[in-house]
């Protein structure tokens, strides 16, 4: 089944090492602002429309094309959640 | 680092001339480490290490730790043992423990990866908390054994190296200083009551191992009163406190009794369920209190909670077994409260393989 994982950039390293633990190596990973929530509902509006541009456009990639894509991909932590 | 070849048993090996120093930086620098130093784990130490229990091959296959979902054979759970300075005697108990947290009821792919602080607190019961030498008694959860020290040591290297779940990758939050190492012994001596693992079913001379994921000790002094209601008072109240995890889903928090509140509460006839009846009757919280803040609720609330009624109410377990009263500690008149992540992570027990 056609599948994308959403996780906020606090998150998205463990989500790929998750991914890699199940086989998943080149798990598509749609990587969102942390915290995704805001107090203005117009905000997260406009946040959740993005998110919903890029599942579709995972979602209507081929899968070779997606690998390509997602293997090797680094998700740096923000600076507020690890500093370096 | 030099050359890396594999030995007669098919281990890799890497041969270098590097200094204790060296090896420590090489380490750390890749997150092999906890940010202590680590003994370096030579092929004659692992070697020594396997010897802890030699009625199993280095090869053979324990756990799958997640969330890399590494394989965790006895001869990589020895590298690691090797590491945190565990004595090849010690194994015995780290392969217990790595056994008990992989059970499902643990929960350990979640535990891995939560943004909770909690550790795996190792509790130890039975005739080898002896016969190695861990601690029960005064400083139960502080410095200076050995065992203590590097048993919990070990099992969070084995999480970090075998698992994955270092830095950037665990999503503790805070996480807490368990996470170095959290392994006692219960002071079945000093224990009126049975012991942990008599209560759980097993023999009073079997040596088990319980895992629990838990919080921080809390302190809980009462050094006035000696009256057992009066003394479950000031535990409840400590207990059931806004924002503890065991309020929104139970599961299984722990009581680390002092000897001397234990020998109080026994000398008036309490039995160790008489002390789980009453925390269970008595350190909640009205739902309408707790119905809109702390976390998600979860559908482990006993039945008896009505969510229809704002003064019903909620008990930081489902049931009063379910609170794990130990007895351990040293002079004083304190107790320890370790609230846990709730029941999406409930307590283990394994027999430690001896021969």
């Amino acid at each position: 089944m056609p599948t994308v994982t959403v996780i906020s950039t606090a998150f998205a390293p463990l989500a790929q090492v998750v991914g890699a633990g199940i086989g998943q190596a080149a798990l598509p990973i749609v990587v969102v602002p942390h915290p995704v929530g805001d107090r203005d509902e117009t905000v997260v509006k406009q946040r959740g429309e993005r998110i919903a541009l890029e599942c579709a456009r995972i979602l209507t990639t081929e899968v070779d094309v997606l690998e390509r894509e997602f293997a090797d991909k680094h998700y740096p932590l923000p600076q507020a959640v690890m500093p370096r | 680092m030099s050359s890396s070849m594999k030995n007669s048993e098919g281990l890799r090996v890497v041969e270098t001339d590097a200094s204790y120093d060296e090896v420590n930086e090489y380490f750390y620098e890749r997150g092999w480490t906890d940010g202590l130093p680590i003994v370096p784990p030579t092929e004659s130490r692992v070697r020594a290490m396997l010897g802890g229990m030699p009625w199993h091959d280095a090869d053979e296959l324990f756990s799958i730790v997640p969330p890399k979902m590494g394989r965790a054979t006895l001869c990589q759970i020895a590298v690691n043992a090797v590491m945190a300075g565990c004595k090849p005697e010690y194994l015995p108990v780290v392969v217990a423990a790595l056994q008990a947290v992989s059970e499902p009821a643990y929960g350990l792919a979640h535990r891995q990866t939560t943004t909770h602080a909690g550790a795996p607190l190792i509790i130890v019961n039975g005739p080898i908390v002896q016969r190695l030498r861990i601690n029960c008694g005064r400083g139960v959860f502080g410095p200076g054994w050995r065992a203590n020290a590097t048993i919990g040591r070990a099992l969070r290297l084995i999480l970090v190296n075998i698992g994955g779940a270092g830095p950037g990758i665990d999503a503790s939050q805070t996480g807490h200083p368990g996470k170095y190492t959290y392994c006692i012994a219960e002071y079945e001596a000093a224990n009126p009551w049975e012991p942990l693992h008599v209560e759980r079913g097993f023999q009073r001379n079997q040596s088990v191992v319980t895992a629990v994921n838990a919080e921080a000790p809390h302190s809980m002094t009462e050094n006035i009163q000696t009256d057992p209601d009066e003394i479950m008072r000031t535990f409840a109240s400590c207990m059931a406190t806004l924002g503890v995890n065991n309020l929104y889903s139970q599961g299984h928090p722990i009581l680390v009794m002092g000897v001397e509140h234990a020998q109080h509460i026994a000398s008036a006839g309490w039995s160790k369920r008489d002390v789980q009846q009453a925390l269970f009757e008595r350190a909640r919280q009205p739902w309408g209190l707790i119905k809109n803040r702390g976390k998600s609720k979860g559908p482990r609330f006993p039945e008896f909670v009505d969510r229809s009624d704002d003064d019903s109410m909620v008990p930081i377990v489902r049931a009063p077994e379910d609170l794990i009263v130990i007895v351990a500690g040293g002079a004083g008149g304190k107790s320890m409260f370790l609230p846990t992540a709730g029941g999406q992570s409930l307590s283990v027990s394994r027999i430690v393989e001896e021969r």
